[in-house]
């Protein structure tokens, strides 16, 4: 897989003398289950990092996976996927592939906005201009397929805006 | 000292937040993390965000809600506006400013001591008074000294730094005197219900118990009660905000208002103000002068004294009183009477303006004085000065013409008069206790009652709509309240009678004007030149009241805004209406 950080030395320097790390976005990884859920068997790999795009991804894959509106800080976190799955609203696949597309626009749509907000405060920080610390979403490709009545399974990839492509699959079930 | 636990504060049901303020707070942590940790990722859905940043947003919201509740707890203005987050709090809060004092505050009054016996008593100071078998009053004793009370007729200029009170003449049986009294201060627990007129029972055991034939209440003693409510509490801290000392004008009134809770006005004159006349000290030198005026009471009490006289001259009526020392300090002469054979006492007025000539009747005897300064310094202090009457220009009203041809014919015959004058006990429990060495300020401070500006006529024309309601009695009332209790800062205007007016009901009002007498000092006599000096009273007809702050003659005497006071009795106030559509 191609990288997709862009690399930066830890010797390089800001026009304030600040050291511009070499990774950003850090977050902790995820580890799913062997079919992937992003329920309750969600499990926290504290020993194990994630950063930079990949961090990104995840945190897009736990979005796809969240019912919209419910986090009560934030209303615009989270799809109408699971919540239609639930709702027996899919009748076919033509109906996913469009929540998946709406999904799919959300995500990218507020993955990208808190990414823009990060990289602003970290231009301040650097006192850069315009440096892309984090990369941000330039397409977001779901290809569903209906498994079950009550579960569908995604094929999900993420080109990030230096291009580098991330493909990956998971499965979203009720 | 206050014990605090935050987490008191802390609202920790989440879901009480308000979703906007946890966002906010949600994006002031980021910018802090952002700053602090620049490579953690913040990102929606993140496990830092949703698990760590998001319940932590939710924690210092609260808290700072707690933080601002103690903020505003202790600010007493939000307080004051009901918004109050801990109610033990800002109430430990206010004791701690302070406030606690005032849960011992005491009431002031008087008592009069009726003796049966015209002879020196002493009374121990730790003696008790108890009102309607249950109220404790103690006598204020400033000095260390036991209460010494001296018979009638003795000199009390020349006594300082004592307990020590007079007596006088409280009634007569066959043209003599047959009781005595002694008028005391007084000091006991707030919220007690002891009224004018209330007995008091004594120490039956006291060697002057036999002699004494009543103790009496002089004034009302229910006047200051005790805040029950945190806002009333909260009202009373911020309006006397503790303070020891007489440095500023508003540690005076502070001051003033802690001791004496229930004062009507307080008006503190310094060495920079046009109405303060006595010697300006040096400059930067820390003993400034201050004269501080107090009206203590609303309606001001009045006191008849008895005092000897002799009839001089011939064919108009003309009298010369012997030198007395009253029992209260005199503001305002209100009447003039005297005793015919009969043993009655007969009112002396004058055609048109009796109250003038009945004052310029009053005169301080400066006997040690040779050409005196043009006022009177001292003017107005308890200090016992030493007052006679004397007066050519009164005549006998129609009722008492008899009173001429038969009992007063006679030149040099003796007899007694009945001088009835205002005067206010709060002031003097003030003065008492500035003097007193439990207070003693470092500076020259004088206690006076405002000079007084006597309005016998104040006369309203307002419009009235026909068939609509103006309640002209609560009028009447408003305005006797709102005249007889100005102190500076607030300053009479004629738009604030106006304004009780249109709030009672009236249209409009046309105009407000009054007829008075400005006093700023007492009329002398000055035994080393023998001559009656009256110059310190200035007459008004059909004047704005407003105008009277501002009379040449006056000012320089000190009498302007800070030092001027109005009396005005209710039966002076008279409304002119003029009915309109």
């Amino acid at each position: 897989m191609a990288s997709f950080v862009k690399t930066v030395v830890l010797t390089d320097l800001t026009a304030n003398n600040a050291i511009i790390p070499s990774v950003f976005n850090r977050g902790i990884r995820l580890a799913f289950n062997s079919k992937g859920t992003t329920n309750t068997k969600d499990k926290f790999d504290f020993s194990s990092e994630v950063n930079g795009a990949y961090s990104t991804v995840q945190n897009a894959l736990v979005n796809l996976a969240t019912k919209k509106e419910s986090q009560k800080y934030d209303e615009e976190v989270g799809t109408d996927i699971e919540s239609d799955l639930l709702n027996y609203a899919i009748a076919s696949e033509e109906e996913l592939v469009h929540t998946a597309n709406f999904a799919s626009l959300d995500t990218v749509s507020l993955l990208n906005s808190d990414i823009a907000l990060q990289n602003l405060a970290l231009n301040t920080l650097y006192d850069t201009e315009n440096m892309e610390y984090i990369n941000s979403i330039s397409k977001l490709t779901l290809q569903p397929s209906i498994t079950d009545h009550d579960r569908a399974k995604f094929e999900a990839q993420f080109t990030m805006s230096d291009d580098s492509i991330i493909g990956t699959t998971t499965t979203i079930s009720i | 000292m206050i014990t605090f636990d935050i987490t008191e504060y802390l609202n920790t049901d989440a879901s009480t937040l308000d979703a906007s303020d946890v966002e906010n707070m949600k994006s002031r942590l980021q910018s802090i993390i952002t700053n602090m940790q620049p490579t953690i990722s913040l990102q929606s859905n993140s496990v830092i965000d949703s698990l760590i940043l998001t319940p932590f947003s939710e924690i210092f919201t609260a808290a700072e809600k707690g933080i601002n509740c103690i903020l505003s707890d202790v600010d007493l203005v939000n307080a004051m506006n009901g918004i109050v987050c801990n109610c033990d709090f800002v109430t430990e809060f206010l004791e701690g400013l302070g406030a606690s004092s005032l849960l011992e505050a005491n009431v002031s009054g008087m008592v009069r001591l009726t003796f049966n016996t015209n002879q020196a008593y002493e009374i121990d100071s730790g003696e008790v008074l108890q009102f309607n078998d249950e109220y404790i009053f103690n006598y204020f004793t400033p000095y260390n000294t036991p209460i010494k009370i001296y018979p009638y007729g003795t000199d009390m200029t020349a006594i300082q730094s004592e307990n020590a009170y007079a007596l006088h003449i409280g009634s007569f049986s066959n043209y003599e005197p047959n009781s005595w009294y002694a008028d005391i201060p007084i000091y006991g627990p707030a919220n007690v219900s002891v009224t004018a007129g209330d007995m008091a029972s004594l120490n039956s055991n006291a060697s002057w118990y036999n002699n004494v034939v009543s103790a009496t209440a002089l004034t009302d003693m229910s006047t200051f009660e005790l805040p029950t409510t945190l806002s009333e509490l909260l009202s009373l801290t911020q309006s006397i905000q503790p303070s020891a000392n007489f440095s500023t004008r508003h540690n005076i009134v502070s001051y003033i208002m802690q001791k004496f809770p229930s004062t009507v006005g307080v008006s503190p004159v310094m060495a920079s103000d046009n109405e303060m006349k006595r010697d300006i000290t040096l400059f930067m030198s820390p003993a400034q002068n201050c004269d501080i005026y107090v009206r203590g009471v609303e309606t001001l009490l009045t006191q008849t004294e008895y005092v000897e006289a002799t009839i001089i001259g011939s064919g108009t009526l003309a009298i010369l009183s012997d030198d007395f020392c009253p029992t209260h300090v005199p503001i305002v002469l209100k009447d003039l009477a005297i005793m015919d054979t009969n043993g009655t006492f007969n009112t002396l007025s004058s055609d048109t303006t009796p109250i003038n000539l009945l004052d310029s009747s009053m005169f301080v005897v400066e006997d040690d004085i040779q050409g005196s300064a043009d006022f009177v310094s001292d003017m107005y202090e308890t200090n016992k000065y030493k007052f006679r009457v004397y007066t050519t220009t009164t005549e006998l009203d129609s009722t008492s013409d008899a009173l001429v041809t038969n009992a007063y014919t006679d030149t040099n015959s003796k007899t007694w008069i009945a001088i009835t004058y205002l005067y206010d006990p709060i002031f003097e429990a003030i003065d008492l206790f500035v003097k007193s060495p439990a207070c003693q300020p470092i500076n020259s401070v004088k206690v006076r009652p405002f000079m007084p500006c006597y309005i016998y006529n104040l006369m309203v024309d307002y419009q009235k709509s026909t068939f609509k309601y103006f309640d002209r009695q609560q009028s009447v009332d408003d305005v006797y309240s709102l005249i007889n209790s100005l102190c500076y800062p607030l300053v009479y205007d004629n738009a604030y009678v106006a304004d009780i007016l249109l709030g009672n009901g009236a249209r409009g009002v046309n105009s407000v004007y009054a007829d008075c007498y400005l006093r700023y000092g007492y009329n002398r006599y000055n035994a080393w030149e023998d001559t009656y000096i009256v110059t310190n009273t200035s007459a008004f007809t059909g004047i704005n009241l407003k105008t009277i702050y501002t009379i040449p003659t006056a000012e320089t005497y000190g009498a302007s805004q800070r030092s001027i006071g109005f009396i005005l009795d209710l039966d002076k106030i008279n409304f002119n209406e003029t009915l309109t559509k």
